[in-house]
């Protein structure tokens, strides 16, 4: 079925933006930040914004824009290891949650359990039993995305298992993994790519709040959750120091969601509100 | 008759308590003839298609095909027959998987069948040509074709691994009138040239005849009339069937 004209997804433009002012520059300090992230300089503490130092300084003298490049960078990458943890185990149970019978009701039964815990409360509990560190971390966050890959997935699954095309593949003489991986995979891969990105705005705000609680990643790396917890106590006399990294937080946040509801709109067209 | 490819009997399937769609359905069906059956909707013919197909075991019953039982232990036997029983569904969207490439739905139940990819490339290529299809539509996907030329995929896959019989569940009741025609010579043509039996499930009385060698009534889940073609639908003797023939429109005389 061809649509007439192809329906616009302003969510879509609008969070692909976000995420690339936020991103670009943490994938550029890999290579190159304005100054060296690290380096303390008292002579010229708590500068205001200028020409030389676009976000002016910190309490030790170190750049704030070169700060937060490499702190965003961190976040990402951990966010996105923790995602990709998630799904490579989520995923695969959910298919096994598809299965008829009791199998599946009792995976299932054991993921709403994960579920229920809050998020962020279970990356806590699993950091303060595992000990800090940035695999911790990593782990502790992508746990509780489990579940909700798990549910994803299996949802996803037992739509498309119904179809004629699987009635056919079995016909064909086809087992029960060639057909997950061939039929049920590729087709539900659309709505778990929209469940990750949501899922990163999440795992990013469990990072911070991780970073900031001091139990995520360890201290010579700068991330944005600790360089708000250093620098809270200037919010009054160098605001930017608090509000810089919190925006960049909020920017993720905010581009993930718009992201990942633009991508459901565009892949989902049945999902797309009625306009 | 020597032993037939398709033996059911006593075919029973229910949802639940008290809901039984199919009562003790037997039929058999011999190698190059067409059976087909014909029901009203909620007659059970989908039910009967599914078992028959070897996708949903019967509450009770057998179906042996090839005098190996569908649903039976010797799984090393059913994987060796399976090629040889092929199926088209009815709705050509839905049967097709729409992310992969024609070449390889059609090329799906060569596989495991140790065939290398050369040979599986050839036998594609000959069941595209086979159901009239251009050999390059293998690298396109479903969302490319039309509802009859979809149909005519499906008949490929079932083709590809030169089966026995297929078993097709209302084939053409989803496409335009003017390309059922075109789908139902096509399944003769294929019958004809490759000596292929066909089990032809359809509510259309008018389909089924100009398919069928010999016909099954189904009515309520139970097998109410039964024989040649010809016999049938000439002089038919249950009341069911009687009024599927008068649902049939004629066509004015010119």
């Amino acid at each position: 079925m061809r649509r007439p004209a192809p329906p616009r997804h302003p969510s879509l433009w609008a969070g692909t933006l976000i995420l690339a002012l936020v991103l670009v520059p943490a994938a550029l300090s890999a290579v190159w930040t304005p100054f060296p992230p690290g380096a303390i300089d008292i002579a010229h503490r708590l500068l205001s914004p200028s020409l030389r130092h676009v976000l002016g300084t910190d309490p030790f003298g170190r750049d704030v824009a070169s700060r937060l490049m490499v702190a965003t960078l961190n976040s990402g990458l951990v966010c996105a290891a923790a995602i990709a943890l998630g799904g490579l185990v989520g995923i695969p149970l959910g298919l096994l949650g598809a299965a008829p019978g009791w199998g599946g009701a009792l995976v299932m039964r054991i993921a709403d359990l994960g579920l229920a815990f809050p998020p962020l409360l279970t990356a806590a509990m699993l950091v303060a039993a595992e000990g800090t560190g940035i695999a911790a971390e990593i782990v502790a966050i992508g746990a509780f995305n489990v579940p909700a890959f798990m549910r994803i997935a299996r949802g996803g699954a037992l739509s498309v298992l119904h179809r004629d095309f699987i009635a056919a593949a079995r016909v064909a003489g086809r087992g029960r993994v060639a057909i997950l991986l061939e039929h049920v995979l590729p087709n539900i891969g659309a709505i778990l790519l929209v469940q990750a990105t949501l899922a990163l705005a999440i795992a990013a705000l469990s990072e911070a709040g991780l970073s900031y609680l001091g139990l995520g990643m360890p201290p010579p790396l700068p991330s944005l959750g600790r360089i708000l917890a250093d620098d809270q106590a200037r919010i009054f006399d160098a605001p930017l120091l608090v509000i810089a990294p919190g925006a960049v937080v909020a920017l993720l946040v905010l581009g993930c969601n718009l992201l990942g509801d633009g991508l459901r709109d565009r892949l989902d067209p049945t999902l797309a509100p009625v306009r | 008759m020597s032993t037939p490819l398709l033996e059911a009997d006593g075919l029973v399937r229910e949802y639940g308590p008290g809901r039984r769609v199919l009562h003790s359905v037997g039929l058999t069906v011999a190698a190059g003839e067409t059976l087909g059956i014909i029901g009203g909707s909620g007659s059970g013919k989908s039910s009967l298609a599914r078992i028959l197909m070897g996708l949903q075991r019967p509450d009770a019953g057998r179906v042996r095909f090839r005098g190996i039982d569908l649903y039976g232990a010797d799984r090393a036997a059913l994987r060796a027959a399976r090629p040889q029983l092929q199926a088209v569904f009815q709705d050509p969207y839905g049967s097709l998987d729409p992310r992969q490439r024609v070449g390889r739905i059609v090329a799906e139940p060569l596989r495991g069948q140790g065939l290398d990819r050369a040979a599986r490339d050839e036998r594609v290529r000959w069941a595209l040509e086979a159901v009239s299809l251009p050999p390059d539509a293998a690298t396109r996907h479903p969302h490319a074709f039309s509802g009859g030329q979809r149909q005519r995929v499906a008949i490929a896959r079932a083709l590809v691994g030169r089966p026995a019989l297929v078993i097709a569940d209302e084939p053409v009741s989803a496409l335009d009138v003017s390309v059922q025609a075109q789908v139902l010579n096509l399944m003769l043509e294929l019958q004809a040239r490759l000596g292929l039996a066909f089990v032809f499930i359809s509510h259309d009385l008018g389909v089924v005849r100009h398919m069928a060698h010999r016909i099954a009534v189904l009515e309520a889940g139970r097998i109410v009339e039964a024989g040649d073609a010809a016999a049938v639908l000439g002089s038919p003797r249950h009341p069911a069937t009687r009024g599927l023939l008068e649902a049939l429109p004629t066509a004015p005389s010119c």
